[in-house]
Formats: structure tokens, C-alpha cells, sequence
């Protein structure tokens, strides 16, 4: 077990900047989760980390210590590739005693650790056969076990189940979580799926074009996206965004008009940066989206016609179009009854509003 | 619809059929010619059957150009062999490095020059090789036969593609297992490579059993000559003795004939295996 210190970090493959700046820290037995759209560097980093790449700046420590320019293997460290990359000669056991036999640690050692590895994650009656054997899980748990013998200071995984099929990887998900409580390591995870890292993570990193855009508990995440890049990203359906023109500053925020038809809407956000007439963004989660039948004389709140609805079972997600032309996404509980083409009203809370400047950048709230 | 059924495998079994004769028929027209006399040959080349098993050939080529036959097999072996095991190893490490290091200082340019020399005909490099085996003390030696010899650029392009096809996963994850490079090629590439060496030893012996033209140029004496430079020895100039010919070019044929099909499963399976992990 141990702590991870990025400071800077840079990585470059020739003229192109994969990681700019990136630093961050992890504490003992953290999972921290990173999560970005494909291309956003993150196997990049988790691999420098691991010491398969060269940090191009900055540095990394381990424990304290500096590691730039120590070998991977040096480092401590295992990690779950996506492809599981077990070795197709070797047999299950054969793959996980590899590293320990190169360590050259006693055979009654590398038994021992297979052994309580193979209990932990059930792959005891595995242990003869061959990879190609088995199935997509049942490789999985064989890379995960490979990993745990090393006892390494902290895993990695890389986009571990993303080659499983949805089931499995729910069932995987949850194993990884109780793996973690059970082993109480430090691990880091990669994954472009927010689910995963929403369920997962005591820590999300969030990573865009190479560059770090916030760090922060899952929730935190959720409820205070730091720019409106985290806050489409983190969330399921995604966040609705839509354009919005302040129309007036106090010291108990701001008064914006939204949706074109001059709808005043109060945040309560710290305004010092803006100025009348200033172009906005509004942000707020489908499911804070109240939805009713335009009935008549209603007049509170954004006229709109239903484009699509879609029935999940359990909840409703109602696809609405404004005036203005703007798309509301809106997730109701339960099956709701409302059919494409019905008028309706859309009411936005402003408690529920995320106000973001021209740049994406979020407003700060005001206690 | 059955009919057609029924056909279409019927079709296509003869068509193969017909085609693997067509391959075999040369094979075995040699063989047929070495036990006929060369007059019979002039007059009915195209027979299927020996008039008679006429074994005279077989004992006059005992002696070709004054050298035992057993000199020039043995030199064949010799030479195949070890230029293939040393072609092998030379080309499988090479790729691997270049796999591996693709952008160190002066791959790119030894890739390109591997590929230059397969584009360069051979009759080209008569006088510098010539030269250059001659400046080194090499020429009418072994080393020099089987060093030049050992340079087979399409077994370098076979281990490179078969090597791009294996995930570069795997020697990271033996990476972070603690494998130094060796390690790596030795514990983990190669033992999967297995097939893929095979085939390519068996390409590289069947490409080397076959040279004459840089065994002429390199051995400086008939007792350095192989087979198949034995075989041109026939051709004299007092004519060719078709009967003599047909015999050795029967023996030059065998062993790697035997070989292949002792391999060839192996040979198509390393194939396969490259193709499908590609």
C-alpha cells in the first residue's frame, strides 16, 4: 500500500502533448478513478505511472520517493491491461507464478500467494488450464489474481472490463469493489465509462485534451462540476445545456433570461465576473427537470412539445423541444404517459441550475 | 438445389485434383526420365513409365566433375544448415529489436536496405561479393558460403509482420512482471513465435538448399561446390547427359521434398497463425 504524487506531469510523443501538466495525489488504499473521453491521455498516464512510458516533466513519487526514470518493474506497481494480456503459452498458474519466479522468491512463497490469490477471487479449479480456455471473466480474474500476487504497492487497471459483455461487467464491477474493501490497496482505474467510475471511485479525475479538468469525489463531481466539459460528462443521461443572457447583477447573484422568451431564472452565483448582457450557459441534470401538461392558462415555465419519449421501465426519459429550438432532456420516475407531440411545460429550478461563463467555466455558488 | 449441392464439391475436388497434377507431373517426369536412357528420352520424352528401371544414371554420377557426390551433399547440408540457423537467429532478433525500438537512430534505414536487397537482382552482386569475400579472406571457405547465404531478407519481413501481430500488452505486462528484454523474447515471444520459427527455418533451408549462383561465385573449388552446383556441372561441353541429369536433380529434390512433407503442417500452420493474428 502506498500514496502516488504526480507533479506536472508532461508527456509528449514527438510534437504532440498527450499529458499537460498533470498533478494530482493519491492517498493510501484511495480508488481513484480516471475517466475521460477516448484520447483524453488517460492509459497515458495511468502508463507512466506504471513506468511503461517516460514522463517527458515533471514527477512522480511513490511513497515520497521519486520514481521518474526507474524501471517498471522497479516501481511496485501491477496492473490489469484491457486486453488481460495473459500469456498464451503459460497455464493459469504458470501465468500468475511468472513474476514471482523472475523475483526469485521460494517456490513455498509463490504457492502460498497463488493459493490465497485463487481463494479471493475463485479461480482455484482454473489454475491448470491454458487461457485460451477460458472465458472473457473467467481471463479477468486470472489478470486481477496476477496482479494480487505481486502484492504490489498499488494496482492499476486499465480499462479492465470494457472487453466483457454489459452483464459481466456489472457482476465484475462489483467484485473489483469488494476486492477493494477486502485488500484495503491503492488502486487506479481507467475507464471511459462515468458508470464505472461513478460506482467505483472514492476519487474521480477528470481528463480532457491531455489536461486534468477536476478532481474530486463522485458526487462532488455531480453536484459541483467545476466547467460544463465535467458537468456533460458526469451524469447519466448527460446534463442539458442551453443559452442563457444575464439580464441583471446583485450580491444575491444573477438574473439570467433563458429559453428566448425572455424567462427570468435567479441563480444564486457569484456575478463579479459577469457583465449585463453577457452570454451564459445554463446547465441542469434531467431528472431536476419538472415536466406537466401545458394545460390551459399555465404560463410558469418553458413552453415545449415533445419530440421523443423514451420508456426504460423503471423511469421515463421525455426528449422536449423549446420555442427557441433548444432540446430539454428530462428523466422522470416510473412510467409516465406522455406521448410524442403533447404540449407541455418545462420548469427549471434554479437550486437545481448550474450557471457556466462563455469559457464553460462554473459559477460559484454563493452559501 | 441438391443436385448442385452434390456438384460443387465434385467440381471442386477435380479442379484441385487437376491442379496438384499439374504441380506433381514435373516431379515425376524426372523421376521417370532418370531411369530411361537418354536416346529413349530424345525419342518419346513424354512418357509415363521407364521402358525399363535403368539404375546407370544413379551409379555414373558416384564421381560429378571429378568430386564424390558425397562431397557436394555434404557441403549441401552443411551449408543449408547452418545458414538457416544462423539466418534465423540474425532475422528474428533484428525484427524483434526493430519491433521494439522502432524509432531508435538507423532502424528505419536497415529496414529499407533489407528491403533494397530483395529488389536487387542477384546476378548484380557476382563481382562485389566476389570482391568483398575475397578483401576478408572468406572466398572458397565455409564461413564465407554460409555467411552470405545466411542473409534472407524475407525472413526478416516474416518474423516483423509475425511480431507486429502479437500485443504489445503482453510485453508490457511481462514488463511490469520484472522481464528484462531478454527475458521478454526468450519467456515470452518466442516460445509463442514457436510455429512462426519453425516455418520460417523451413522457408530459409528450402530458399538455401536451392542456391548455385553465390556458391559459384564464393567457393573457389569444386570441393565447396553443393548440389545444385553439381547439377550445372552436367551441363558440359560435350552436351548434357539427360539420364545423369534427371538422376542427381532427383537426389538434389528428395530431401527437401521429404521435409516439406514431413512438415507441412506445421509450415501451413505457422502461416495460418500469422495471417489470423494479423
Amino acid at each position: 500500500m502506498a500514496t502516488l504524487e504526480l507533479i506536472d506531469v508532461c508527456k509528449k510523443f514527438g510534437a504532440s502533448a498527450v499529458l499537460q501538466d498533470v498533478s494530482l495525489s493519491v492517498d493510501d488504499g484511495e480508488f481513484v478513478v480516471f475517466v475521460g473521453p477516448s484520447g483524453c491521455g488517460k492509459s497515458t498516464l495511468l502508463r507512466t505511472i506504471a513506468g511503461l512510458e517516460d514522463a517527458s516533466a515533471g514527477l512522480i513519487r511513490i511513497d515520497g520517493a521519486v520514481v521518474n526514470g526507474v524501471d517498471a518493474a522497479k516501481r511496485g506497481l501491477a496492473m490489469v491491461f484491457q486486453s488481460y494480456a495473459l500469456y498464451p503459452h503459460m497455464t493459469v498458474e504458470q501465468n500468475m507464478a511468472f513474476g514471482l519466479k523472475l523475483a526469485r522468491l521460494p517456490k513455498a512463497d509463490i504457492d502460498a500467494r497463488i493459493k490465497a490469490a485463487a481463494e479471493v477471487l475463485k479461480i482455484g479449479d482454473l489454475l491448470g488450464r491454458l487461457p485460451k480456455t477460458l472465458s472473457g471473466g473467467q481471463r479477468q480474474r486470472v489478470a486481477i489474481g496476477r496482479a494480487i500476487v505481486r502484492e504490489p504497492k498499488i494496482f492499476l487497471f486499465d480499462e479492465p472490463l470494457s472487453n466483457l459483455d454489459a452483464e459481466l461487467r456489472v457482476q465484475m464491477r462489483i467484485e473489483l469493489a469488494r476486492l477493494h474493501a477486502r485488500l484495503k490497496a491503492t488502486m487506479i482505474y481507467v475507464t471511459h465509462d462515468q458508470v464505472e467510475a461513478m460506482t467505483l471511485a472514492d476519487k474521480i479525475v477528470v481528463l480532457q485534451a491531455g489536461r486534468v479538468e477536476q478532481i474530486g469525489a463522485p458526487l462532488d463531481l455531480y453536484n459541483r462540476p467545476a466547467n460544463s466539459f465535467v458537468a456533460g460528462f458526469i451524469g447519466s443521461p448527460r446534463m442539458n445545456f442551453i443559452a442563457a443572457r444575464i439580464e441583471a447583477i446583485g450580491p444575491q447573484g444573477v438574473r439570467a433570461a433563458i429559453g428566448g422568451e425572455g424567462d427570468l431564472v435567479h441563480f444564486a452565483v457569484d456575478g463579479s465576473r459577469l457583465r449585463i448582457g453577457d452570454s451564459t450557459i445554463l446547465g441542469i441534470r434531467p431528472e431536476s427537470i419538472a415536466i406537466r401538461p401545458a394545460g390551459d392558462g399555465e404560463t410558469t415555465g418553458l413552453a415545449a412539445e415533445i419530440i421523443l419519449d423514451e420508456q426504460l421501465g423503471s423511469g421515463t426519459c421525455v426528449h422536449a423541444m423549446t420555442r427557441a429550438g433548444d432540446i430539454l432532456v428530462s428523466y422522470l420516475q416510473g412510467q409516465v404517459p406522455l406521448r410524442k407531440g403533447a404540449a407541455v411545460r418545462l420548469s427549471l429550478p434554479a437550486t437545481a441550475c448550474h450557471l457556466f461563463d462563455r469559457d464553460g467555466t462554473a459559477l460559484v455558488r454563493l452559501e | 438445389m441438391s443436385a448442385m449441392r452434390r456438384l460443387g464439391p465434385l467440381i471442386a475436388n477435380l479442379a484441385m485434383t487437376a491442379l496438384a497434377l499439374m504441380f506433381l507431373y514435373p516431379f515425376y517426369w524426372l523421376i521417370v526420365s532418370s531411369f530411361r536412357s537418354q536416346e529413349a528420352m530424345l525419342v518419346n520424352p513424354l512418357r509415363l513409365m521407364p521402358e525399363s528401371f535403368d539404375l546407370a544414371a544413379y551409379t555414373s554420377i558416384r564421381l560429378v566433375g571429378g568430386v564424390p557426390i558425397e562431397v557436394y551433399s555434404f557441403n549441401s547440408m552443411l551449408i543449408t544448415v547452418l545458414a538457416t540457423v544462423l539466418a534465423v537467429a540474425t532475422t528474428a532478433l533484428g525484427a524483434y529489436a526493430l519491433y521494439r525500438r522502432p524509432h531508435l537512430p538507423g532502424f528505419k534505414f536497415v529496414q529499407f536496405g533489407f528491403l533494397l536487397t530483395m529488389m536487387y537482382p542477384a546476378m548484380l552482386l557476382v563481382i562485389p561479393v566476389y570482391l568483398v569475400m575475397f578483401r576478408i579472406g572468406l572466398l572458397g571457405t565455409y564461413a564465407g558460403l554460409v555467411m552470405f547465404l545466411a542473409l534472407q531478407p524475407i525472413l526478416f519481413l516474416m518474423f516483423s509482420q509475425f511480431f507486429r501481430s502479437i500485443p504489445r500488452d503482453l510485453m508490457d505486462s511481462a514488463k511490469m512482471d520484472g522481464a528484462s528484454e531478454w527475458q521478454v523474447l526468450t519467456r515470452v515471444v518466442l516460445p509463442i513465435a514457436q510455429p512462426v520459427v519453425n516455418t520460417v527455418f523451413l522457408i530459409g533451408f528450402l530458399l538455401n538448399w536451392k542456391q548455385w549462383l553465390p556458391i559459384l561465385v564464393v567457393a573457389a573449388s569444386p570441393d565447396r561446390y553443393t548440389l545444385p552446383v553439381a547439377l550445372l556441372a552436367m551441363n558440359t561441353e560435350y552436351g548434357i547427359n539427360f539420364q545423369s541429369t534427371m538422376a542427381l536433380a532427383a537426389l538434389t529434390t528428395a530431401p527437401i521434398v521429404v521435409l516439406f512433407l514431413l512438415t507441412q503442417r506445421r509450415v501451413i500452420g505457422g502461416f495460418v497463425a500469422g495471417a489470423v493474428k494479423g
